[in-house]
């Protein structure tokens, strides 16, 4: 998403991609920043997987850092269901969620994740869970916000 | 794929302070408003146990690969398989 306005609620997911059938999925990177304005403050952030009952977002569209790519296994969509992805996520949705990467960092400078190679987080296929960046708590200032993560779909 | 993130910022005008590392910060900001950031294409020469990605100055290449890019003493370097490099305002390269 890019300089969106984000919902003013707790534990709200900015990106959430739920693998589908077809294809495990690999996170590479992960970030998120504002434009909003040049005061320094801190946010907290994670990275997490939610189950059974998943948020309600903004669809997104995947798009490819290689134009040959085939068509991703990933489409958009507003309900976090299987094998689609969102963003700016409005309802938190009720399904447990899980900690994987927990954070904080100063909106001034932006947050971006970069595993090592043997951090890289998979989540299989029918994993019947999805995986997102989430605010765990209300940003200060609200608006411009950007987010995003890549990720690479195995076999 | 150049991010947004990657470019000048519109609104968005400070200086990063000294000893801020990226990562874990999205971009680094000298006082000229040059955005440092990490691009997406790997480096095979990475150092030990890191991934090192090419380089991008306001979102263009530089020709440099690095795991990180770090503000010290006003000073803005990466750190790549050939150790610390310094950027270098008037030649616009890292040295």
């Amino acid at each position: 998403m890019l300089n969106a306005t984000v919902t003013g609620a707790v534990d709200l997911a900015q990106v959430f991609v739920n693998p589908g059938v077809t294809a495990s999925l690999e996170f590479l990177r992960a970030w998120c920043s504002q434009a909003a304005n040049a005061t320094s403050a801190q946010q907290s952030v994670a990275l997490r997987t939610q189950v059974t009952a998943f948020p309600t977002l903004t669809s997104a569209t995947p798009r490819k850092l290689k134009l040959l790519d085939p068509a991703s296994a990933i489409t958009g969509g507003t309900a976090g269901a299987a094998g689609t992805a969102g963003v700016n996520a409005s309802v938190a949705g009720a399904g447990a969620k899980s900690e994987v990467i927990d954070d904080n960092f100063n909106v001034l400078n932006g947050w971006l994740w970069v595993p090592t190679p043997r951090d890289t987080i998979i989540m299989n296929a029918s994993a019947a869970s999805g995986f997102g960046l989430y605010f765990p708590v209300q940003p200060g200032t609200l608006t411009s916000w950007s987010a995003g993560m890549t990720y690479a779909e195995l076999g | 794929m150049i991010h947004s993130y990657m470019l000048q910022p519109k609104e968005q005008t400070h200086v990063t302070e000294s000893y801020v590392s990226s990562p874990p910060a999205l971009l680094v900001v000298d006082e000229r408003g040059t955005v440092f950031t990490l691009g997406e294409k790997f480096a095979n020469d990475a150092p030990r146990g890191e991934f090192a990605f090419n380089v991008l100055v306001n979102g263009k290449e530089c020709g440099e690969f690095a795991s990180r890019i770090e503000r010290r003493n006003g000073r803005i370097r990466i750190f790549g398989h050939q150790g610390f490099k310094t950027w270098n305002g008037r030649t616009q390269s890292f040295f």
